[in-house]
């Protein structure tokens, strides 16, 4: 089961008017993994995740969820945290926590019991008789991930998680990410912040006025994007051949640094050689394009 | 269903466990009759504190006998009109009484001079000291004893017996009927309006806290629309019981303590009062005979049949608007519409149902479903005939649920939509799109 898909979504179309916000979106996420749901502002991705979570529905298509067509039992299995959030300020965070729980279908003394060691792995056992406006901020946003994923959902929605987090807070909530992730649950991340599409998601999708523009592993998107350029550090000199050009060089007495691009068609074992003909290579290292670069390129090509 | 129940329990709860809850509804029954005998205590208190007003009087027909009262002090001059107003003028006489020679009669050219506008109060006083003895005048020259005329004044009570079909008769007063009627309607007018914007704001409340957008992700929106409704609807209804359970603990409290001082034989024997023998029953008892013939089930059945419709109806257009607005400021412009119906079956409970139960306004009144569950209610007290009372009751339900309909289509958009401006034809669009 190990490839199975978690959410299927099919040729999906949602329209406001006459504006098309998706225009036959195919998103699969496979079970287990952190997933980048990626895209400029107004790209759709909002959309998508309120479809997902049955607050809109599609003009067309279907989504499944483990194979299952999505419907309302489907609640105690996506946990959602919404871009903007917010709790009832005057309730208590034990009551608070308990009804969501509650309406998604927990017994009370099941939500109770996970609400209690909820807030107990958070370093909040104390906080269940707290109104939730005497709540500082942090606190606030803690509580709010903890009723996502009070009911141990297997698929996780969060909707730009990190926003407002103070970076030891947005630490905490990438390692209970994490945790959750190594628990079997997998979890579609949103978000602006491409160091931590980087670092965390394992796929990608990534939308573009209202259309799929990219979607796969990163490590494959990646590979895919390389312009076959290479860091090389080097004793000796170098001089541009017909396999690859010179982008940049600093020459040394020691050690020199260079990038270099390789031509159409050579493979890395030919540069190498090429290279080694030429001077003694102590390091050899392909440049990679980083998620940044792949999102605005990829953006503007399809813009 | 079962969603619908947890959110109806939230609200209830998060509600009745507010100790501003807690604190009216127990004080409410205790503070107001104490306004009322407080208002009471202080109008006797400024009257008897009062000084006495000095009132110039000059009586050139010399036909009329002032005597002081605790309230006024007649003083007389003998001065001329022009003397005597000057007099007034510079002093601080209350008013200046002015009768001239040929006012023996009362007329014409009795005038009232004063610094200031009377009360009604006080001129009537006046003028009625001048009538008795006019009148008492013109009996003795008529040779009539005063005696004599006062025992010719008819004095005739008014029994009033409702005639069932059965041939069960019934001491009844429908005044009184009316009162407990009106008093209820009253209740459902109070309910509507508070609890009513209380849905409304906790709508609002939800929307701008942004706490809509995870919970409409667990449930439906036309859930969550009815969970409150209903929630806070159980919460008047709850307040109302409590009111009613305080009621007959403090009645009972009294029954059991005014027997002590009333004589033995008076005291309350209700066993016998609705059979046969009526006439055996003391004069005095009247009252409670009336008070237990009032049909308490019915009306109490037809309160809560009113309520909770009412409500339902009210509270359902009350929640689309807060789910269309984003600010209570915004909420106005839609609510003014809403409370018209309200404040029409009101006023109309007191201006066609007392004057004329039967005429066409109050028939109108109590069917039209706007208007019904107060007008009705106030309609009972003069026996509505069970086709009406039916009709009434069926267009009730029919356009709550029509409403509730309407509202639920309203709110599944509006409730989502932020940062637009929400008119009536926008939320035709919304209710008739798909």
């Amino acid at each position: 089961m190990e490839n199975s898909l978690i959410l299927d979504a099919r040729a999906i179309t949602k329209k406001y008017g006459n504006f098309t916000a998706l225009d036959k979106v195919d998103i699969q996420v496979p079970s287990g993994i952190i997933f980048g749901l990626l895209g400029p502002n107004g790209a759709g991705k909002s959309t998508f995740i309120r479809i997902v979570n049955r607050i809109l529905m599609p003009d067309g298509g279907q989504i499944l969820i483990k194979g299952e067509p999505l419907s309302e039992k489907h609640v105690l299995n996506i946990g959602y945290l919404p871009e903007e959030r917010g709790l009832y300020k005057k309730m208590k965070v034990g009551e608070q926590l308990m009804y969501f729980s509650t309406l998604r279908g927990l017994s009370p003394s099941e939500a109770k019991r996970k609400a209690k060691e909820k807030l107990n792995d958070f370093g909040a056992k104390d906080w269940w008789d707290k109104k939730v406006e005497d709540l500082s901020k942090g606190m606030v946003q803690k509580v709010q991930f903890i009723a996502t994923v009070l009911h141990e959902p297997d698929l996780i929605i969060l909707d730009e998680p990190f926003s407002g987090f103070d970076p030891l807070n947005a630490d905490l909530i990438k390692n209970e990410i994490l945790k959750l992730r190594d628990k079997g649950a997998s979890i579609i991340l949103s978000t602006h912040r491409m160091e931590s599409v980087e670092e965390l998601c394992e796929s990608i999708v990534l939308i573009n006025s209202s259309k799929v523009i990219l979607q796969g592993k990163t490590s494959e998107i990646k590979h895919r994007f390389r312009n076959h350029s290479f860091t090389i550090k080097y004793k000796g000199s170098i001089l541009a051949d017909n396999s690859f050009d010179i982008i940049e060089n600093k020459e040394t007495s020691e050690i020199s640094t260079a990038i270099i691009k390789a031509k159409d068609g050579v493979s890395n074992k030919e540069l190498i050689q090429k290279l080694s003909s030429q001077l003694e290579l102590m390091e050899f290292s392909e440049e990679l394009p980083d998620m940044n670069q792949i999102f605005i390129r990829s953006v503007k090509e399809n813009t | 269903m079962k969603k619908i129940l947890i959110i109806l329990k939230k609200e209830f709860l998060g509600r009745v466990k507010k100790r501003s809850f807690i604190i009216s509804t127990l004080l409410l029954p205790i503070l107001m009759p104490a306004f009322f005998i407080l208002i009471g205590y202080l109008s006797v208190k400024e009257s008897e504190s009062q000084k006495p007003k000095h009132i110039l009087v000059l009586d050139q027909s010399n036909s009329f006998r002032f005597d002081n009262t605790p309230r006024y002090i007649y003083e007389k001059t003998l001065d001329d009109f022009e003397d005597a107003k000057q007099l007034f003028i510079n002093s601080d006489y209350f008013t200046f009484l002015y009768i001239p020679e040929s006012g023996a009669e009362g007329n014409p050219g009795v005038t009232l001079f004063s610094k200031t506008h009377l009360s009604i109060n006080e001129t009537s006083e006046i003028k009625s000291v001048l009538e008795t003895q006019v009148r008492e005048k013109k009996l003795k020259a008529q040779n009539i004893d005063s005696a004599v005329l006062a025992s010719l004044q008819p004095n005739i009570k008014l029994t009033e017996r409702t005639l069932s079909e059965k041939g069960d008769e019934k001491l009844s007063n429908s005044t009184i009927t009316f009162g407990i009627g009106y008093a209820l309607s009253m209740l459902i007018y109070m309910f509507v309006m508070i609890y009513g914007s209380q849905v409304m704001q906790s709508v609002i409340e939800e929307k701008t806290s942004k706490v809509v957008e995870i919970i409409v992700s667990i449930v439906k929106p036309v859930q969550l629309m009815m969970g409150k409704v209903l929630g806070i609807a159980s919460v008047g209804l709850f307040q109302f019981i409590l009111w009613v359970i305080l009621f007959v603990v403090f009645s009972f409290a009294i029954m059991s303590y005014l027997p002590q001082m009333m004589d033995g034989n008076t005291a309350m024997n209700t066993s016998h009062i609705q059979g046969t023998d009526l006439s055996q029953v003391p004069e005095g008892m009247d009252w409670i005979q009336v008070l237990v013939g009032i049909p308490y089930a019915k009306i109490f059945v037809l309160f809560l049949f009113y309520f909770f419709f009412g409500f339902l109806l009210y509270g359902a257009m009350f929640a689309a608007v807060g789910a269309a607005v984003e600010t209570p400021q915004e909420a106005q412009q839609f609510v003014l519409p809403i409370t018209i119906p309200m404040l029409v079956s009101i006023i109309g409970a007191m201006g066609f149902v007392l004057q004329n139960p039967s005429g066409s306004v109050s028939f109108w009144l109590s069917i039209i479903p706007f208007t019904s569950p107060i007008s009705m209610m106030t309609r009972i007290a003069f026996d509505v005939s069970w086709w009406e009372l039916l009709l009434s009751m069926f267009l009730l339900v029919i356009t709550t649920l029509f409403m509730l309909w309407v509202a639920g289509r309203v709110f599944r958009i509006g409730i989502m939509t932020q940062g637009a401006k929400v008119g009536y034809k926008t939320m035709f669009k919304w209710v008739m799109q798909g």
